[in-house]
């Protein structure tokens, strides 16, 4: 079971900001988002792509670390992990 | 001039005289530092770097550039450029909403004012022409009674750009105030304006676009660069996260790596964050989304507070201001903030400075190094705090000179999160390694405004960096602030750049002023103004070492999810930038002024 927490526009698309989604030991976080869309169809071409990447400036967190910097959507989750996804936001 | 795109007028103002003259903009300065931010730091290192800055002998400049007022996507700022009260360095500041589009509309490229009134004055800005008024009556007012004052006394068709008692007196974090709620912010420009007993600017103009230099080339260089802030996932109009959110939409990511400094930046992390960031202010106390000249994407989230003990109607809860006077005083009562910013934006004071004194009296507190009581988060204390400091009663007397100075004055320097006395904003280095090496290197002191590495480091425009990795640093932020200094010149918002690129930005500036130019050659201008302020910051005394970071940064490891165990590696970035900017441990050398033709 990993923590999921919405923001912004994927918050409003999803209609609540916190999920627990189950998964198998040794999942990877391409499998998540998978899933999490499944369940929340109205996510469907906000986090990822056509050809199944995530969307340009989409950040997804896995502890704080964007999976940009670790092994992209083949980053292995464990259970007590927390992921935080953000849609496309600025600031300053 | 042969150029397009400026007024070709400067009014050059002796406050103790009262004598006004008109000069054009000289072509060579236009070509080499172009406008606003530019062309006022040239005409500060021209009034000398000795002077001081509350002295009669200051000027304070108030610039547009050759873009202002146009149809170009935000190009409604207006820079205030002066010798800074808080860092001894070369200041700019710049604020939105219509007074920098007026200017031009009015025919004036700016005003240059030196000296002291004998009482105060306010000046009259209208059809190329200005007088200085009497504004006895308005001494000792707030920003929003100025403001209101003012705008029932000329008219329609006016901006007024104020101080309030924060700058009448001489908190070194004074500000001005443009419209009630757009703050020139930083540097304690507004004290300079307090110490020249100088109230008020009142511009009045209708509407009045400037003509591109080549119109065939601007229409089609405009639409391009229109087209990618209209289409952008971030700045697209009520569909990217900037128009939606605001600025504070910030705050969760901020916190979610790791990176938002918090309890005057003991943590990197604050456990209420979402409690004060701009989803919550969505969905809470958000009544509109006001814009500003020429801008489709309207960031501003005006606010109305009912129901708790803080009642306030006020025009926008940004993320700076919200994380220096919430996590950063590890305060989660949004109202209170809301109520706070516009409290500071009355007595014209900067936010920032604002949050980041309150938390240094914090800690200083929780350490018994003053006799005060001022508990983490104690909102009523607050209040109460921000009215001494502005009208420098008890405690505020001192807080007012900034947290670099009260600091020092309460005996432990280290509690005071600055740089060349010049308080951080909402990202802690530790988190976002690119972003300590801009505080550190900025010329005017702590910020994130002169190269703002969150766009790499956390969004990925440009290209993505780790905001973990010391490594390429130095290169991304000698782009961003040389990038910056041109945008600044224009004088159009920064936000432009999370869709457009230094193409659109060379395409638009050639059109107008009808230079042609590439992006090479406009970051190269970019370059000239960095390494101006720089050199005038070396000649004001601001030397090697001075490029550096509150020693928590570089000693005290973060303990929060993104960051848990990273300090920010400052020398190794420092080394690589140096470098690139052909530096000597911060000085810049006479070859590089040479190659850059600033001597």
């Amino acid at each position: 079971m990993a923590a999921v927490r919405l923001y912004a526009a994927l918050r409003e698309a999803a209609g609540q900001r916190d999920f627990d989604v189950d998964l198998p030991a040794g999942a990877l976080i391409g499998e998540l988002l998978k899933r999490l869309i499944a369940l929340r169809p109205k996510l469907d071409g906000k986090i990822l792509d056509d050809k199944g990447s995530v969307l340009q400036y989409v950040a997804v967190f896995v502890n704080g670390r964007d999976i940009r910097h670790l092994n992209g959507l083949e980053t292995p989750i464990q259970p007590e992990d927390e992921i935080a996804i953000f849609p496309p936001v600025a600031g300053g | 001039m042969e150029l397009g795109g400026y007024a070709d007028r400067i009014a050059r103002v002796d406050l103790a005289s009262g004598e006004i003259k008109y000069e054009g903009v000289n072509e060579e300065d236009a070509r080499k530092y172009i406008g606003g931010r530019g062309l006022g730091v040239k005409f500060v290192f021209d009034n000398g770097p000795a002077v001081d800055p509350f002295s009669p002998e200051n000027i304070i400049c108030f610039l547009v550039g050759p873009l202002s007022g146009t149809n170009v996507t935000m190009s409604g700022r207006m820079a205030v450029v002066t010798k800074s009260p808080l860092t001894g360095g070369v200041t700019d500041s710049h604020h939105g909403g219509w007074s920098g589009a007026r200017l031009r509309w009015a025919g004036l490229d700016g005003l240059i004012f030196k000296g002291k009134a004998a009482k105060p004055v306010y000046a009259f800005i209208e059809a190329g022409k200005v007088e200085l008024r009497d504004a006895s009556d308005l001494w000792g007012k707030g920003a929003h009674e100025t403001v209101k004052t003012l705008l029932a006394r000329h008219g329609e068709d006016v901006s007024v750009v104020c101080i309030g008692q924060g700058g009448e007196n001489l908190s070194r974090f004074g500000n001005w105030i443009n419209e009630n709620d757009r703050a020139s912010g930083r540097g304690g420009t507004g004290a300079v304006g307090g110490s020249k007993n100088l109230k008020a600017l009142v511009i009045k103009a209708k509407k009045k676009m400037p003509e591109a230099k080549d119109r065939d080339a601007f229409r089609a260089a405009h639409k391009d660069a229109l087209d990618a802030i209209n289409e952008s996932e971030i700045t697209g109009p009520r569909k990217g996260g900037l128009s939606v959110f605001g600025t504070n939409v910030l705050m969760n990511v901020s916190n979610s790596i790791g990176a938002l400094p918090t309890k005057n930046s003991q943590l990197t992390a604050f456990d209420r964050a979402f409690d004060v960031s701009g989803e919550h202010v969505n969905e809470t106390i958000l009544v509109d989304n006001p814009t500003c000249h020429a801008c489709p994407v309207a960031c501003k989230k005006e606010v109305e507070t009912k129901a708790g003990k803080y009642h306030v109607h006020m025009e926008s809860v940004e993320y700076e201001s919200a994380w220096a006077l919430g996590g950063n005083c590890l305060n989660a009562d949004v109202e209170a903030v809301a109520y706070i910013i516009d409290l500071c934006n009355d007595y014209g004071l900067d936010t920032i400075e604002m949050g980041n004194v309150l938390s240094m009296a914090m800690e200083a507190s929780e350490k018994e190094l003053i006799k005060e009581r001022i508990s983490w988060g104690d909102t009523e204390k607050m209040v109460e705090l921000v009215h001494k400091i502005a009208l420098r009663q008890g405690i505020g007397d001192t807080l007012a000179e900034g947290p670099a100075r009260a600091a020092t004055a309460f005996g432990d320097p280290k509690m005071s999160m600055t740089v060349k006395g010049q308080a951080i904003p909402a990202y802690d280095p530790r988190g976002m390694k690119g972003m300590g090496l801009g505080y550190a290197t900025s010329n005017r002191g702590a910020c994130h405004l002169r190269g703002y590495s969150p766009a790499s480091e956390v969004l990925g425009v440009g290209m993505k960096t780790d905001p973990l990795a010391w490594q390429g640093k130095g290169a991304l932020l000698k782009l961003l602030q040389d990038l910056h200094a041109v945008s600044d010149s224009f004088d159009i918002c920064k936000f432009s750049a999370f869709a457009e690129n230094a193409e659109h930005y060379a395409a638009q500036y050639s059109a107008v002023v009808g230079i042609p130019m590439n992006s090479a050659e406009l970051l190269k201008i970019g370059e000239r103004i960095y390494n101006l302020e720089r050199y005038y910051n070396n000649l004001a005394g601001l030397g090697e070492g001075s490029d550096t970071l509150p020693e928590r940064f570089l000693k005290e490891p973060s303990t929060s999810p993104g960051s848990k165990g990273h300090v920010c590696e400052l020398d190794l970035m420092l080394k690589e930038y140096y470098a690139l900017r052909g530096w000597v441990n911060g000085v810049v050398p006479e070859a590089k002024l040479k190659e850059l033709a600033i001597v």
